[in-house]
C-alpha cells in the first residue's frame, strides 16, 4: 500500500514537474540574448564570419562582427554553430489529428491521421484480385456486409470542409490542433514559420494560416486568415468524398455525389464560382448545380478584387496551363503552388510573373501523392531550372518531416544544381516575401523577428543540425537541454 | 443495485408506498396525502388535516434529520449533522433542533448534498440528437425525458438527485439541456426545469460526411456565423425568436456546455468565448495537461469524465489539474450507460489521481449545480436550499461508504432498510 502511494505520488510529481517546465519554457525570457556564432548568414547581403546577432524584446537589434555585449545579456556561445534565419515553409500541411474517438478508429495506439490512412491504404495493392480489404489496409469495403465498417475505414475528416466544392469562407486555422506533434518535429528541423495550406480536395477550399512553429500559445498565430486555395488536376476528383455506398444501397445522389470528376468538371466549377460571385455582385441570381454557398460569395468577390491573395496548386503541365488560362480569364495574381511539372512551363510562369512555391522533390512520391495519377515525370532539377528562368520561387516539404524535411529539400536541389545560396534564399527570404513578411522574417537583419537558427557546421551540410532554435527571441530548442 | 425492485414509491403508477415504520425515524403519513393525484386536491387536502391532527404534531412538514457528520459548503467533512427541513427546504443547519419534531436518526452517518450529474442521457427515450442539420437550435432535451425510466431508480438508490439531460455530441449545437430529478415532493421523478445551458459539440462525432459540417474549419465557421447572425439580429437559415436559447447564448445569457475533449477543441472554446463574450463550460476534457493553466479564469468551469476504474492516468489526473490553476471542476458520471455509482466512482478516481477530496466532494455536488445555474437551490446543505440529502454511511468518497437513505425535496424518497439493503 505505501509502496502503491510512493508510485502514485512519484507519477504525480512527475507529471507535475513536466508541466512546470512547459511553463517555464512557454513564458520564456524576453530579457536581452547575444549569440555568438562561426557564421551569420543574414540573407540580407555577404555572410558574416565571426559575427554576432543581439536580440531584445523578441526582434534582432543588431547584427554585425564585434559588437559590444549589452550588460547582463544571455549569451549563447556557439564557436563552430552557423546561423540562418529560422526556416519557412510556405506551403506547410499540418496532420490534423482527430482524437481517437472519433467513431471507430481502425488503428491501434497513437492518433489517427489522415497521412496514416492514406499511407496505410497504399501500402496494399488494392488491385490485385485476390486482396481482401481489412479495416487495417484502410481499404474499401466490398459488400454491403461490410457496410459497418464504412463509416469506420474511411477518412471522413480531412481540414477543409468537404460540404461544398467552393468553401473560401472556411479557415484552415480552424483544423489546425496547435498541440500537434507536427510542429515539434518542424522546430527540430529548423522550421520556424508555416503557411498552412488548404487541403487539395475541393476546387475552390479554404483560407490558409501562417504560424509560428513554437513559443507560448498567444504569439503562435502570425495571420489567422490568408490565401485561398485552388486546386486543378486529379485531386479535387479523387480526394474528394464520394458516396462508397454501392450502386442502390445508399441513398440518391446526395451532396457527395456532386463532385467534378474530370479535369473539365474541376474546371467548371472554378469558372462558375466566380461567374456567380460576379452575377450576384451584379446583383442577377445564381442557379444550376455547384452554385458557391452564400457565405463563399463576398470571399470570392475580394479575390476577384485582389484583396485576399490566390494560390492554385497544379502538378502537370496541361494543369499549370489551366491555371494560367483561368486566371487571364479573370485577371487574377495567383501563387502556384507544388508544380512538379513546372520545368516543362517555364516561359508561359515568366511571362505570367507567377512565383512558384515549389515542391516536394522526390524520385518515388509517398503517401497520397503516390495515389495520383500526377507523379510519373518528376525532375530533381526543377529548383535549378526555375531558377535558370529566373522565376521567383520557394520550396516546400509540404507534409514531409524529418529525412525529408525543409532543409533536406534544399538539400537536394543543391545535390541537382542550385548553389547553396540560391537554395537557402529559397526556404527562408523567398518564402518570407510570398507570405508579405519581407523583413519580418527570413533574413538576419536590424528591425526583423528574432527567428533564428543555430546549426552545428553549414544548414546545408549533411551532417549539419539546428543546436539552438529561437522564436520571436526565445529559445524554444536548445541541444542538450 | 437489487433495490428498485423493492423499494416502496413507484414511479410507474405514482401510487404511495412509503415503507412501513415505527417510532422517530419513520416518514410521517402526511407527505403521502401530497403525491395523491390532482383531481383529488380537495380530499388530500381534508387528509392532510385529519393525519395531521391526528399525529398531535404542531407542524408536522417539519423533521430533523440526525447523523454523525455532513459535507459542509467547502467540501469538507465536518462534525455535528442534525439537520430541520421545513418542507421542501433546509431550515437549519446544526445547533440545537426544536425538541418536539421527528427525528430520522442515522448513527455514524454522512450527511452530503444530493449528488449532480451535469452531464447525463439519464431517463432519455430515443435518440438525444437530430441528424438532418447540425445546428438544431430549437431542440429541447426534456422532449426526451421519460420520467418512467427505471434507471431512475437506480440512480435515485445510488444517491443522484439532480441530473442534466443533455443532446448528445453529434449537433455543432444539440439544442437546449433539461435539469430533471430522480425524485420530487411526491416521490416521482419529475422536470426541475427545461431552461437548462444550451448543448454544443465540437467532438470528431460532429463531423457528419453526409451534412455540413463535415471538417473541424466547417464546424468553427458555422458556428461563427450562427452567432454573428445572432449578434446582428439578421435572419439566417432560421429566424431567431425573441427567446431563442442560441440567441440567449450569444448574448452571454445562456451558459454553453461544449464537448471538447482535446487541448485543441478547449483553446478553440476559449478563441469562441473571447470573440463573442460567451459563457462557456468545456466538457467531456481529458486533455489538461497543455490546457490547464491556459483555462483558467477563462471558462465558467469545467465538466471532466465520466471515469472508472480503467480510465487512463492522462484523462484522470485532468480533473487535479484544472482544479489546482483555480477552474472550478465538475465531474460527469456516466450513466446510463455505467454502473448507478459511476458519479461517485469518478469523484473517487479523480481524487486518487490528484484532486483534492473537498473539491472531489463539491465536483458532484455544489460545483455542478452551479454550472447549471441552480447554485441558489440545490448543491449545498445550508439553510435556504432544497433539502436534497445523501444519507452515507462514511464518506461519500470512500468506495465502501453506502447509501442509507436520499431525501429529494424533503421527502425520504429512498431507504435502504426498507429496499432490504441492510447489512
Amino acid at each position: 500500500m505505501t509502496s502503491m502511494r510512493f508510485v502514485i505520488t512519484a507519477v504525480l510529481g512527475l507529471v507535475l514537474l513536466t508541466f512546470s517546465a512547459a511553463i517555464a519554457v512557454e513564458k520564456g525570457d524576453t530579457e536581452v540574448i547575444v549569440i555568438k556564432a562561426r557564421r551569420i548568414h543574414t540573407l540580407n547581403g555577404a555572410p558574416i564570419d565571426g559575427g554576432t546577432v543581439v536580440i531584445r524584446n523578441g526582434r534582432i537589434e543588431a547584427v554585425g562582427r564585434d559588437l559590444a555585449v549589452p550588460e547582463g545579456a544571455r549569451v549563447i556561445a556557439r564557436p563552430d554553430g552557423v546561423v540562418t534565419p529560422g526556416l519557412i515553409d510556405a506551403c506547410c500541411t499540418i496532420d490534423p489529428e482527430i482524437p481517437e474517438e472519433a467513431t471507430g478508429w481502425p488503428f491501434e495506439g497513437g492518433q489517427p491521421s489522415l497521412w496514416r490512412w492514406l499511407g496505410e491504404y497504399a501500402a496494399h495493392d488494392h488491385s490485385d484480385p485476390d486482396h481482401v480489404c481489412t479495416p487495417e489496409c484502410g481499404g474499401r469495403p466490398v459488400s454491403s456486409a461490410d457496410m459497418p465498417l464504412a463509416s469506420a475505414t474511411l477518412p471522413t475528416f480531412t481540414w477543409t470542409e468537404q460540404s461544398s466544392e467552393v468553401t473560401p469562407h472556411r479557415l484552415v486555422i480552424d483544423s489546425v490542433n496547435l498541440f500537434s506533434n507536427d510542429f515539434a518535429r518542424l522546430l527540430k528541423g529548423g522550421v520556424t514559420t508555416v503557411y498552412v495550406s488548404a487541403d487539395s480536395s475541393e476546387v475552390i477550399g479554404g483560407r490558409g494560416t501562417i504560424l509560428k512553429t513554437g513559443g507560448p500559445l498567444s504569439e503562435r498565430v502570425v495571420r489567422r486568415a490568408d490565401a485561398v486555395k485552388a486546386s486543378l488536376g486529379g485531386d479535387p476528383s479523387d480526394r474528394g468524398l464520394r458516396n462508397f455506398l454501392p450502386p442502390y444501397y445508399g441513398p440518391p445522389p446526395s451532396i457527395l455525389t456532386r463532385r467534378p470528376t474530370t479535369r473539365m468538371g474541376v474546371e467548371w466549377v472554378f469558372r462558375k464560382a466566380f461567374y456567380d460571385a460576379q452575377r450576384v455582385q451584379d446583383g442577377r441570381e445564381i442557379y444550376g448545380a455547384d452554385m458557391p454557398p452564400r457565405q463563399a460569395i463576398p470571399v470570392l468577390l475580394q479575390v476577384l478584387a485582389g484583396e485576399v491573395p490566390l494560390r492554385i496548386q497544379a502538378r502537370l503541365q496541361l494543369d499549370i496551363f489551366t491555371a494560367l488560362r483561368l486566371t487571364a480569364e479573370f485577371n487574377l495574381k495567383f501563387t502556384l503552388e507544388e508544380a512538379t511539372e513546372a520545368y516543362r512551363c517555364l516561359p508561359q510562369l515568366k511571362q505570367a510573373g507567377v512565383p512558384v512555391i515549389f515542391g516536394p522533390l522526390y524520385m518515388t512520391p509517398k503517401g497520397f501523392r503516390s495515389l495520383t495519377d500526377e507523379v510519373s515525370r518528376p525532375r530533381l532539377n526543377s529548383p535549378k531550372q526555375l531558377a535558370d528562368a529566373g522565376i521567383e520561387f520557394a520550396l516546400t516539404a509540404q507534409e514531409l518531416r524529418d529525412e525529408e524535411g525543409l532543409v533536406r529539400q534544399a538539400m537536394l536541389a543543391v545535390q541537382s544544381g542550385l548553389t547553396p545560396e540560391q537554395a537557402l534564399r529559397a526556404v527562408t527570404a523567398t518564402p518570407a516575401a510570398l507570405l508579405g513578411l519581407s523583413d519580418q522574417a527570413g533574413v538576419v537583419a536590424p528591425g526583423a523577428a528574432a527567428d533564428l537558427v543555430v546549426w552545428s557546421s553549414e544548414p546545408l551540410d549533411a551532417t549539419s543540425r539546428p543546436l539552438v532554435v529561437l522564436i520571436n527571441g526565445r529559445v524554444v530548442l536548445e541541444e542538450g537541454n | 443495485m437489487r433495490s428498485s425492485g423493492s423499494i416502496g414509491v413507484s414511479p410507474v403508477t405514482g401510487s404511495i408506498g412509503v415503507p412501513p415504520v415505527t417510532g422517530s425515524i419513520g416518514v410521517p403519513p402526511v407527505r403521502s396525502c401530497l403525491s395523491l393525484p390532482i383531481m383529488a386536491v380537495a380530499l388530500s387536502a381534508v387528509v392532510l388535516l385529519m393525519t395531521a391532527s391526528a399525529n398531535g404534531q404542531a407542524d408536522s412538514a417539519r423533521r430533523v434529520l440526525q447523523a454523525a457528520a455532513y459535507v459542509d459548503a467547502e467540501g469538507q467533512i465536518a462534525k455535528g449533522g442534525v439537520l430541520v427541513i421545513d418542507g421542501e427546504k433546509i431550515v437549519q443547519l446544526g445547533g440545537d433542533p426544536p425538541a418536539d419534531l421527528p427525528v430520522d436518526a442515522y448513527p455514524g452517518a454522512v450527511l452530503c448534498p444530493g449528488l449532480i450529474d451535469c452531464h447525463s442521457a439519464l431517463g432519455a427515450l430515443g435518440g438525444l440528437s437530430e441528424r438532418q442539420q447540425a445546428v438544431q437550435p430549437r431542440v429541447n432535451a426534456r422532449d426526451a425525458f421519460d420520467r418512467y425510466a427505471r434507471q431512475l431508480r437506480l440512480a435515485l438508490a445510488a444517491g443522484v438527485t439532480t441530473f442534466a439531460l443533455a443532446p448528445d455530441d453529434r449537433n455543432l449545437i444539440g439544442g437546449q439541456m433539461a435539469i430533471c430529478q430522480t425524485a420530487g415532493p411526491d416521490g416521482r421523478p419529475r422536470l426541475l426545469t427545461n431552461a437548462g445551458p444550451l448543448k454544443l459539440s465540437l467532438s470528431a462525432q460532429t463531423f457528419r460526411p453526409d451534412r455540413d459540417p463535415t471538417s473541424r474549419s466547417g464546424a468553427l465557421g458555422l458556428l461563427r456565423e450562427t452567432l454573428e447572425v445572432l449578434g446582428v439580429g439578421q435572419s439566417s437559415s432560421f429566424a431567431p425568436l425573441g427567446d431563442d436559447p442560441v440567441a440567449a447564448f450569444a448574448a452571454g445569457r445562456l451558459t454553453g456546455f461544449v464537448t471538447a475533449p482535446g487541448g485543441a477543441d478547449v483553446l478553440a472554446c476559449l478563441q469562441l468565448a473571447q470573440d463573442y463574450g460567451l459563457r462557456l463550460v468545456p466538457i467531456h476534457t481529458v486533455d489538461a495537461r497543455r490546457v490547464a493553466e491556459t483555462v483558467a479564469g477563462r471558462v465558467a468551469g469545467i465538466v471532466i469524465g465520466p471515469f472508472d476504474l480503467t480510465t487512463g492516468q492522462r484523462a484522470a489526473v485532468a480533473a487535479g489539474l484544472f482544479a489546482r490553476h483555480g477552474t472550478p471542476v465538475a465531474i460527469a458520471g456516466g450513466l446510463p450507460t455505467s454502473p448507478p455509482d459511476s458519479l461517485r466512482l469518478a469523484a473517487a478516481v479523480a481524487a486518487r489521481a490528484g484532486l483534492a477530496p473537498p473539491a472531489a466532494r463539491r465536483a458532484i455536488t455544489a460545483v455542478p449545480a452551479e454550472l447549471l445555474g441552480i447554485g441558489d437551490r440545490v448543491g449545498e446543505l445550508s439553510a435556504g436550499h432544497q433539502a436534497d440529502v445523501v444519507v452515507f454511511s462514511g464518506d461519500p468518497l470512500d468506495l465502501r461508504s453506502r447509501v442509507l437513505a436520499v431525501y429529494v425535496a424533503g421527502r425520504r424518497a429512498y431507504w435502504a432498510q426498507a429496499a432490504g439493503e441492510q447489512r
